[in-house]
């Protein structure tokens, strides 16, 4: 590599490490500790430093462009943008390995675990020189400097606005949640990896002088051909496959810890049950206390797997991160079972379902020191029999578990209240 | 050297927008050394740039006599010294120099090398690591030169070589010329007689697109006189003033120059 524009790397790492580290941070959300998480992170870095590299291609293109007259007249012109194309996508790509480092670095720091389809980090690099060649190739027919400017904004709403597979082949990830449960399917990875390969070959060829092009009638054929080729293969094949790129595993929550309630979580997610253990345990003997036949053991439910009916669902949406409030765990544990008229989207649970687990809720954090409970809530606590308290929460809990939602009523001093 | 021809320019025709440079130009360069003179605008620099091939003419082709045809082979055999070329002043002499090594197709081993011994033939070593914007004039210049040399190419296009070079590094750029044995033909643009003098075996001279004197130095001085007759007091050329008598005159080589510039006269 020449060391030409060497000068520029100090300054040209800068913000692609800064665009990196944006992305690492996560939106100051905790640090999952799950593999396929952190691979989809690192190669997700490339949503943000993909764009830079585009511009910093492009830039450095233009500024080539006043050498031309020298450059011209080397054997090696027809190549000199493509050369600084693959500057700035060898420049992303150093980011992007430091951001590797990183990544993998604090995950191993963090309890961690779950599938890792390292594969997927291939995507990184394609996206980068798609991105870089881009910049390069817009350079070259407009050798501007407001070009390297709109080339960054430009491949950054592309992969927001554009149609199918735009938003693909430039997005691929960061998810915001867990991806416990899921793992890449490599076979998406692989189209997405064609379609980019045979984009990057295609502006290549662009990038090459379409004047004089002593170098290499064969290369501008191989590269056309490879292009059309692999670019349309992969175009296709991503077109004609669904457009997520992770598929459902068997994965199980085999992560178990504490008794008598003992909580299990899939590997991906074990960073979580440190977190959320003791808050668990202390809502679940408050409600035990308070009448409710909690199940022995709660499992985290994952995209293909359910907690058979003995065994007590913890669950929120996948993306979610574990909650450790009392109010919020407690709220966990009234998941009723695995049963349609819980998950039928047409049948929602009505509104006394919702008011009766807020009570629950409420009898499961009364004694929190600083729960706030007002209302007729309040008065029903402080008011009614205990028996007959203990009586409502043990057959509601019931109900719950056994996802007999119709059984799930508030009590009468309170059902007044509800909307007709 | 011997005059067997190393490149050849073939019915070269050129136009900026609706100015005509070059209409039907042909000219066969030796294994020798020569000075292209002309005044501003006689297309020298244009010329160079097409032999250079970083300007593709509108009609015509360049070619080297034993060359394969190619571009690309043209290319790899001819180095070019630029008038004036805009370096990013934030790159280091060094880095820049291993650019040029790269496309100019110096295996990599031999890059360090090369570009050692380019400094050290401008006289730039103790500028390696410098950046291009703390060069002077002159060591700009010289850079331009290195990088033109770096490759040790047969052929050496050089466009007004010696501006903003004091007289030792003048000679130096003489030195280059006339002493590197893998050096076969030179062609050097200047508007500087005195510097071409010493240096070149022939003269080119460049006039509205055409050639309009090629011969060695001493037949362009020997033209002299028909210029000082043409421009004596009283003459139809009018009344310029008589060079040969006031400081600062004319020399031969000038007077030479000169003669030749002038529009073909009424048949006597």
């Amino acid at each position: 590599m020449s060391r030409l524009l060497r000068t520029d790397v100090a300054w040209a790492l800068l913000p692609l490490l800064v665009a990196s580290a944006l992305v690492l941070q996560n939106g100051g959300w905790p640090w999952r500790g799950d593999w396929n998480w952190t691979i989809d992170t690192i190669a997700g870095s490339t949503v943000l430093t993909g764009p830079l590299v585009g511009g910093l291609a492009a830039w450095m293109v233009v500024r080539a462009a006043a050498l031309r007259p020298l450059t011209d007249t080397t054997p090696r012109r027809a190549w000199v943008v493509v050369r600084q194309a693959g500057l700035a996508a060898g420049l992303g790509l150093v980011a992007y390995a430091l951001t590797a480092l990183v990544a993998v670095a604090i995950t191993l720091a963090v309890p961690h675990g779950g599938d890792a389809g390292w594969a997927a980090l291939v995507i990184g690099p394609l996206v980068l020189a798609a991105c870089a060649m881009t910049g390069a190739a817009l350079a070259l027919h407009l050798p501007h400097p407001l070009t390297a400017l709109a080339v960054p904004v430009g491949l950054f709403l592309l992969g927001d606005l554009a149609p199918r597979p735009g938003p693909e082949l430039l997005r691929h990830g960061p998810v915001t949640g867990s991806l416990a449960g899921l793992r890449f399917d490599l076979a998406v990875i692989a189209w997405h990896s064609l379609a980019l390969a045979g984009l990057t070959a295609l502006l290549t060829l662009a990038a090459l002088p379409s004047r004089d092009t002593s170098p290499l009638p064969r290369a501008r054929a191989a590269l056309l051909v490879a292009g059309l080729l692999t670019g349309g293969t992969g175009t296709i094949l991503t077109m004609s496959s669904p457009p997520e790129r992770f598929v459902i595993t068997a994965e199980r929550p085999d992560v178990c810890a504490g008794t008598p309630v003992q909580v299990c979580l899939p590997a991906a997610q074990q960073r979580q049950l440190d977190r959320i253990l003791p808050g668990v345990q202390q809502v679940a003997a408050r409600l035990t206390a308070a009448g409710a036949a909690l199940p022995d053991r709660f499992e985290a439910a994952l995209p293909g797997y359910r907690p058979p009916p003995e065994v007590g669902l913890l669950a929120r949406g996948i993306s979610d991160d574990l909650p450790t409030d009392p109010s919020a765990l407690a709220a966990l544990l009234m998941r009723p079972s695995p049963c349609p008229d819980y998950f039928d989207p047409t049948a929602r649970p009505g509104d006394e379902y919702a008011f009766a687990t807020e009570l629950l809720i409420a009898v499961a954090v009364a004694t929190e020191p600083d729960a706030v409970i007002t209302g007729p809530e309040r008065a029903w606590l402080q008011q009614t029999d205990p028996a007959e308290r203990r009586s409502w929460v043990a057959r509601t809990y019931s109900a719950l578990r056994a996802c007999d939602l119709e059984a799930v009523r508030l009590p009468d001093s309170l059902r007044a209240g509800l909307p007709e | 050297m011997t005059r067997d021809d190393v490149l050849v320019a073939d019915h070269l025709a050129h136009r900026y927008g609706g100015h005509v440079v070059f209409d039907d130009l042909s000219l066969s360069l030796g294994a020798e050394r020569v000075g292209l003179l002309g005044v501003n605008g006689a297309g020298k620099s244009t010329l160079l740039r097409i032999l250079s091939t970083s300007l593709v003419p509108d009609r015509g082709t360049v070619r080297l006599t034993d060359g394969d045809g190619s571009l690309s082979d043209l290319r790899r055999r001819i180095g070019f010294m630029p008038q004036a070329l805009p370096v990013p002043g934030t790159v280091r002499v060094g880095d820049f120099l291993g650019y040029l090594a790269w496309l100019r197709e110096i295996p990599r081993r031999r890059r360090g090398a090369a570009v050692a011994t380019a400094l050290a033939r401008t006289d730039l070593t103790a500028q390696h690591d410098a950046r291009v914007s703390a060069l002077s004039g002159g060591m700009f210049r010289r850079l331009l030169l290195a990088q033109a040399i770096l490759a040790e190419p047969p052929v050496l296009l050089l466009d007004e070589p010696t501006a903003g070079l004091d007289p030792q590094q003048r000679l130096q750029l003489r030195r280059i010329l006339v002493e590197q044995a893998w050096l076969r033909a030179v062609v050097v643009s200047s508007h500087s007689f005195e510097d071409l003098a010493p240096v070149v075996t022939r003269t080119v001279v460049l006039h509205d697109g055409r050639v309009v004197f090629d011969g060695p130095m001493s037949e362009l001085a020997g033209r002299a006189e028909e210029h000082r007759r043409e421009d004596a007091p009283g003459s139809a050329a009018g009344s310029a003033a008589d060079d040969q008598a006031r400081p600062g005159g004319l020399s031969d080589l000038e007077a030479g120059f000169l003669s030749l510039l002038r529009p073909p006269g009424p048949p006597t």
